[in-house]
């Protein structure tokens, strides 16, 4: 009806303003499809902001659950992706919590068990993305995730700042500096040509 | 002079690709890109930088996909379903409490009414205006919340 009194009202309902009444609605049909179709760019900005593909794959499930339980926090005003990405955010910095709360011996045994070739360097396809893939690893969260919504989720400097919770001029030296080691890296490759 | 040139254009170079700059800086950096080797190679590392960025490609697990996928319809259906209780738990709520109020309220109002000399008309509608009607209608909105809402999309 809503939807219906919008078109005879002449007013396009946005994407943003679509999922916001599915999800308020718990139409499990639409979600699944949501599910799915962003499955794959919150995998990799979980493995971005972890560093670890095991977690990632966890914490992927549990932004989901927690997107149910906030639906009605998203009104459709503002763009989905923000939203998914700081609720994703949030888990993964609880989840490290927890984890350093967890003693130094299990620990350990949980990090040899777990990914023991890095996540970026497995995903590297070619000899420039293996070199960014090394210097990704040992980089800092922050500025990896700044990376990643910049140039390949394309989100604005706003949208990152709601994301991880700063500010647009923070936002921007984060993906300078992160920028920087990525070139450095590249350059360490040049240099030895 | 030369070296605040150059430092000029990386961080020119570092801001374009990370918010953008403006007309001025932008024709700037170009004029300076066109004359100086070092800081074109610096403009193009950064721009190999981010394809080689671009170009990670993380295998999914269709499997584990499909899962989370089956997971979360289900745990919707189940907020649904509880939700949908809810709703009916709360029209059925209001008929109770609105026939139970309504016969303690009825002979009140009739004894106010005599109080004031009102015609029965008179109060009899006002009743149902400002005590049924609220009652009923939230039942109604509470019963046909889902068609109100919106359709499936």
């Amino acid at each position: 009806m809503v939807a219906a009194a919008m078109a005879f009202a002449g007013v396009e309902e946005t994407e943003s303003e679509g999922i916001a009444r599915a999800l308020r609605r718990k139409d499990s049909e639409f979600i699944g499809r949501l599910v799915a179709r962003y499955h794959y760019r919150l995998l990799r900005y979980l493995v971005y902001v972890t560093g670890r593909r095991e977690r990632a794959e966890d914490l992927v499930q549990e932004t989901w659950l927690r997107v149910l339980e906030r639906s009605g926090q998203f009104d459709g005003r503002l763009r989905f992706e923000p939203w998914l990405f700081s609720i994703a955010r949030h888990l993964a910095i609880d989840d490290s919590r927890r984890r350093q709360a967890v003693p130094e011996s299990e620990a350990d045994g949980e990090m040899a068990a777990s990914d023991s070739v890095s996540p970026f360097v497995a995903a590297a396809r070619n000899e420039d993305a293996l070199r960014v893939a090394g210097a990704l690893g040992e980089l800092e969260p922050i500025y990896r995730e700044a990376l990643l919504l910049r140039f390949q989720e394309e989100l604005s400097l706003e949208e990152i700042g709601r994301v991880v919770g700063a500010g647009v001029s923070t936002i921007s030296s984060r993906i300078q500096r992160g920028l920087g080691i990525l070139r450095s890296s590249m350059k360490g490759e040049n240099d030895a040509r | 002079m030369h070296g605040e040139l150059h430092e000029k254009a990386r961080r020119l170079w570092d801001r374009s690709l990370a918010e953008g700059l403006a007309r001025e800086e932008e024709l700037w950096l170009d004029g300076h890109a066109a004359e100086c080797a070092e800081c074109r190679e610096y403009g193009e590392l950064s721009q190999r930088a981010i394809q080689a960025l671009d170009s990670l490609s993380f295998e999914v697990d269709g499997a584990a996909a499909a899962r989370v996928e089956s997971v979360v319809r289900q745990r919707a259906m189940e907020m649904k379903s509880v939700e949908d209780r809810r709703a009916r738990v709360g029209a059925a709520a209001a008929i109770v409490l609105t026939i139970a109020g309504t016969r303690l309220a009825w002979p009140a109002a009739a004894w106010l009414a005599g109080q004031w000399h009102l015609p029965a008309p008179a109060w009899e509608m006002a009743f149902g205006t400002f005590w049924l009607a609220p009652s009923v209608l939230f039942g109604l909105v509470m019963l046909f919340r889902e068609r109100l809402t919106g359709e499936t999309i």
